[in-house]
């Protein structure tokens, strides 16, 4: 979570992607394929750029 | 429906491009192989026991997805390399040596190519476990490098 926290402060995760996120935290075991790919994908924008 | 890596042949090669992230999901797994030219290899017949699916199965996704997993390690070995790959398998496991003593060349996946018919295959659900499994480990030497590099 603090991760989470560090990439939404660094304007990488948008609200909606969090409120995406924090919901599966509560209902879900794990975060599922989908989530965990766009995930990676919005935290590593500056890795591929 | 969701994205997912079997669908996104970007995300796939992006993740099989990050060597540490590679690395980790070696040690993590702790899946070994056939030791040949300094690296492990997997026989079809061995990959089809772990993701627990068909042989054929394995033969359809090499078939359709030849030029990617070639890319990415997977190799038919002959000749002289072939003689070199049994005398390699020898000294390991007895029921592989069977599936490749009569055979004039065998296809043979490093752990790259394993991973990538990992991100491949939708018909196993070790597969699926490994898929969130490397997502895992990617997101988090993601997460490492952007934090270090955060205290640098």
């Amino acid at each position: 979570m603090e991760n989470i926290s560090y990439h939404l402060a660094a304007g990488k995760i948008d609200k909606e992607f969090l409120k995406e996120i924090i919901t599966s935290i509560i209902s879900e075991p794990d975060y599922s394929e989908d989530l965990k790919l766009r995930l990676l994908n919005a935290i590593s924008e500056d890795l591929h750029s | 429906m969701g994205k997912d890596l079997t669908t996104s042949k970007i995300d796939r090669q992006n993740i099989l491009n990050n060597p540490y992230a590679i690395e980790e999901v070696r040690t993590a797994t702790g899946i070994s192989g056939i030791v040949f030219e300094g690296e492990f290899k997997f026989l079809k017949d061995q990959l089809a026991k772990f993701f627990e699916v068909e042989p054929r199965t394995i033969d359809r996704y090499i078939e359709n997805h030849s030029e990617e997993l070639s890319t990415n390690g997977y190799e038919v070995l002959r000749g002289n390399r072939l003689k070199e790959f049994k005398l390699a398998l020898k000294s390991g496991d007895a029921n592989d040596m069977n599936v490749v003593s009569v055979a004039s060349q065998v296809g043979v996946f490093n752990f790259r190519s394993f991973l990538d018919l990992a991100m491949l295959l939708t018909e196993s659900d070790r597969a699926k476990t490994l898929r969130s499994v490397i997502l895992d480990i990617v997101i988090d030497t993601v997460n490492f490098c952007c934090t270090t590099a955060m205290y640098l």
